[in-house]
């Protein structure tokens, strides 16, 4: 299957032969293979980072596609005192960002950052490193803590330094992230766990690619998305950045790290 | 898709024009009542989201450039499969490239004319806009018809996943939407119209973009998604686009006109100042006469200069270094000088209204510090503007008069007088009459060739309500001191750097007994003693300078150029008489032409 017909001028995506091809204009090419091996050509007249951009941007998570993997969206973070157990935090990028690093500050390490590769033939669903580096959007806590360098020239990501995950993990919980507003009331749970149909929700759902490209058949889909369902989620209300106090954070953080280890059971 | 049948149909509006309502209705269309949720309602994601591109490609676009993440969303943007109209919302302004593409090059179209197919612009009286506005964003009244009125935009920002999100004022948003700069048919529908009939005001649109529906089944449509039912819909379940800062429901009143009970006059006025021209264009009209347009006008742009810049901000050919921090109550081996100042060599110690103090040391440096609850009452701009640059040029040993300094080419004429003489009324009035402000209330003396000039800088003008009535400007559009000083603050035009010569002094006075306006030229010692409580800064100009210093300087200016004392009567009928009287003395002033340089000593 080829990319419409109408191709992009930037990017281009000919799955229609092996190697799957791919083009992004004055960056360069990828080459993905059907065991997800991958081969990256940068263009003479790339800019700084182009190489960067293709391969961890690009290469490595299409090579995880064609190994039968789906993309779900969303951060996954291992805790240190539970090795193969993560938790999938999804919701806009910055905020995705903000929680785990604050998670990494607690000795949780870093399985995926943003887009998680994971097997959908359970249950369980099984992540799998992404093997990239940490981003976060620039002036995500520009505090001493954080202390990225910019990704590329240009570009509005910085690089942070997070301790990788590097064995797979079973996703035993999942939050999504949601800005805390005038509306929720101080008293309100900070994760408060999404149950029944509302997991299904359009605002709940992460799966982004699934493994392969191709649609499967409705039935197959159906089997992915209560495969994903399955797993205990939580909606977590984070500070509105109008009071996003050290204490606020530090106390929403306890929250979520309590409420994962009782879901996670 | 293909070029020959692009199906991308743009909902385009400013925030809270309706759109979401059409979106609802679409809804309605496609899908029965059973499944209608107000979580899926057509139109997906906004273009300038990127997040599409993990789904379409497995492309992560927080690793691309902003240049290339602009060119990505023309990608994604032409990425569809459905052969019908595609509806998709935007915000934005229109426009051909993204804001700022390197000129001469072919940017990427923001809104690809190959995949799109038509517009559907829907407009709102920006009025009930603003007062929508609050509710959605979190906003009071003033903020949001200030936000209507700003260019601003989100930047491009692929660390995010999103590009460059420009909405633009809203009378530029509206004007981009016109027909004229558009390479796809626009339809453009007054959300008054769809409110009163919509069926009849949405149908035509509908058919004209490919959207095959009968009017029946539109009717139903609109049926199923009346206000009252999305009410009841939301509050049985979240609806996700309400802003997170918002308390209120999404979907309120939704009615027309009700900007007459919500908007006070004040923001009425502000909003047909700021957008009369567009309102015009498309049917709405205002209610503000023409004179008060013009007044709020001024007073608005005046506004938006002013908060360009942060409070402490001085130009930077003053020289001098701004810091809020804290600062002493007293100064250690001063000599006070009156209540609230005190000096010592190399220092000064000011402590203002409100509970403000300023600490100006050497000439070149301050310290301000404003108290904490008093801090979001007002404009603290005054707090280094007045006080901290006149003590700081004191200490640089120049002669610092409390008056006002115009100029209308011929060389700076200074309105000198006491509190409430008018100085600072009649120099603003002089600038329709073509005049330039060089500076209010300090207006420090520098020596050029030997003769005075005035140094002039930006500052802000302090007006009372009546004065500001008296000169044009609507005053309560402009920004209000801080501290409760009755008065608000007028920018005008940047004066520049240069020093002006200074042609004549005019002492203001209001004692007149007679009902008309006098003038007189000053001789002799009595120019002298015209000048001095207007040079002395209630005592801080002989404390600094020194006695001996201050009365050479003083001397110096009285002989230098004409004193003319401009007595007027009370009451502020007689501006245009004061106006004509210090008319006359720039136009004598130019004609005798700038002083010549002195003769060089020696033989």
């Amino acid at each position: 299957m080829t990319w419409p017909k109408q191709a992009g001028r930037f990017a281009r995506l000919d799955r229609g032969q092996e190697p799957w091809t791919g083009s992004l204009e004055g960056l360069g090419t990828v080459l993905v293979h059907a065991d997800g091996r991958y081969e990256i050509e940068v263009d003479p007249e790339a800019v700084e980072g182009a190489a960067l951009a293709l391969e961890h941007g690009w290469a490595a998570l299409l090579g995880q596609v064609r190994r039968g993997r789906a993309l779900l969206m969303g951060s996954t973070m291992v805790a240190a005192a539970r090795p193969g157990e993560a938790l999938l935090v999804s919701g806009r990028v910055q905020e995705q960002a903000e929680i785990c690093l604050d998670l990494a500050e607690r000795g949780w390490c870093m399985l995926a950052d943003t887009v998680t590769p994971a097997d959908l033939t359970g249950p369980p669903v099984v992540a799998h490193p992404r093997g990239s580096p940490s981003l976060a959007p620039c002036h995500t806590r520009p505090d001493a803590v954080v202390t990225g360098r910019l990704l590329r020239a240009g570009g509005t990501a910085q690089v942070v330094p997070v301790e990788a995950a590097v064995e797979p993990a079973t996703i035993t919980a999942r939050v999504v992230v949601v800005e805390r507003g005038p509306r929720d009331h101080a008293g309100d749970t900070t994760v408060a766990t999404v149950s029944g149909r509302r997991r299904l929700a359009a605002e709940y759902d992460v799966l982004a690619v699934r493994g392969p490209f191709d649609p499967p058949d409705p039935a197959r889909a159906l089997a992915q998305d209560l495969t994903v369902s399955r797993i205990p989620l939580g909606r977590l209300l984070w500070p509105s950045w109008r009071d996003r106090a050290e204490n606020h954070r530090r106390s929403t953080m306890d929250d979520l790290v309590r409420w994962w280890d009782e879901a996670r059971r | 898709m293909s070029d020959d049948h692009p199906s991308v149909v743009w909902l385009a509006s400013y925030p809270k024009s309706g759109s979401t309502w059409v979106r609802a209705i679409l809804s309605a269309l496609r899908v029965g009542d059973d499944l209608f949720s107000l979580d899926v309602l057509t139109s997906g994601s906004q273009p300038f989201s990127l997040a599409g591109a993990i789904p379409l490609l497995a492309l992560d676009p927080r690793w691309l450039s902003r240049t290339e993440g602009e060119r990505l969303r023309s990608d994604l943007v032409c990425q569809t499969t459905t052969p019908g109209p595609l509806f998709r919302k935007t915000h934005e302004r229109f426009r051909t490239q993204p804001t700022g593409w390197e000129e001469g090059s072919e940017g990427p179209e923001p809104f690809p004319s190959r995949a799109s197919r038509a517009a559907i612009h829907l407009v709102r009286d920006p009025r009930d806009v603003a007062v929508s506005l609050t509710h959605h964003f979190g906003l009071t009244l003033d903020e949001a018809v200030d936000r209507m009125a700003a260019d601003e935009a989100t930047r491009a920002d692929p660390g995010r996943m999103v590009t460059e999100q420009p909405w633009g004022t809203w009378s530029t948003h509206a004007r981009s939407w016109a027909q004229e700069n558009v390479p796809f048919p626009v339809h453009r529908i007054r959300y008054e119209d769809l409110h009163a009939h919509p069926v009849e005001a949405l149908h035509p649109a509908l058919t004209a973009v490919g959207l095959e529906v009968d009017l029946a089944s539109l009717a139903a449509a609109v049926e199923r998604v009346s206000l009252d039912r999305l009410q009841r819909a939301e509050l049985a379940q979240e609806f996700r686009e309400r802003h997170p800062h918002s308390a209120a429901p999404f979907f309120r009143r939704g009615q027309v006109g009700g900007w007459r009970t919500d908007l006070p006059a004040r923001l009425v006025r502000a909003v047909e100042a700021d957008h009369h021209e567009v309102m015009a264009e498309l049917g709405y009209t205002a209610v503000t006469d023409r004179a008060d347009l013009k007044a709020t006008t001024r007073a608005r742009d005046s506004g938006r200069r002013h908060r360009r810049r942060p409070w402490t901000h001085l130009p930077d050919h003053l020289g001098l270094d701004v810091r809020e921090r804290p600062v002493p109550r007293h100064l250690a081996d001063s000599r006070p000088v009156n209540a609230w100042l005190e000096v010592a060599p190399g220092h000064a110690l000011v402590r203002l209204v409100g509970g403000a103090r300023a600490l100006v040391r050497e000439g070149h440096s301050v310290d301000v510090e404003v108290p904490e609850p008093a801090r979001a009452s007002g404009d603290w701009a005054w707090t280094v503007q007045g006080w901290a640059v006149a003590l700081a040029m004191l200490q640089r040993g120049h002669l610092v008069l409390h008056a006002a300094t115009i100029d209308r080419g011929g060389g700076a004429l200074a309105l000198a007088g006491r509190s409430g003489a008018g100085k600072s009324t009649t120099a603003v009035a002089l600038l329709e009459r073509g005049c330039r402000l060089l500076v209010d209330d300090v207006s420090t003396m520098v020596d050029v060739h030997r003769h005075p000039a005035v140094l002039p800088y930006l500052r802000g003008v302090h007006l009372a309500p009546d004065a500001a009535r008296l000169v044009g400007l609507d005053y309560e559009n402009l920004p209000h001191l801080a501290a409760a000083r009755g008065k608000a603050t007028f920018l005008a035009d940047d004066p520049g750097t240069t020093p002006v010569p200074l042609q004549a002094v005019v002492v203001l006075d209001r004692s007149g007994s007679s009902g008309e306006v006098q003038t007189r030229v000053v001789t002799g010692a009595e120019r002298v003693a015209l000048l001095l409580p207007h040079a002395t800064r209630e005592g801080a100009a002989p404390a600094i300078l020194g006695p001996d210093a201050f009365f050479r300087g003083l001397t110096r200016l009285a002989t230098s150029v004409p004193v003319v004392a401009l007595a007027r009567p009370a009451g502020d009928d007689t501006l245009i008489a004061v106006l004509d009287a210090v008319d006359g003395v720039l136009r004598q002033a130019s004609d005798e032409g700038p002083p010549a340089s002195p003769p060089p000593k020696g033989g």
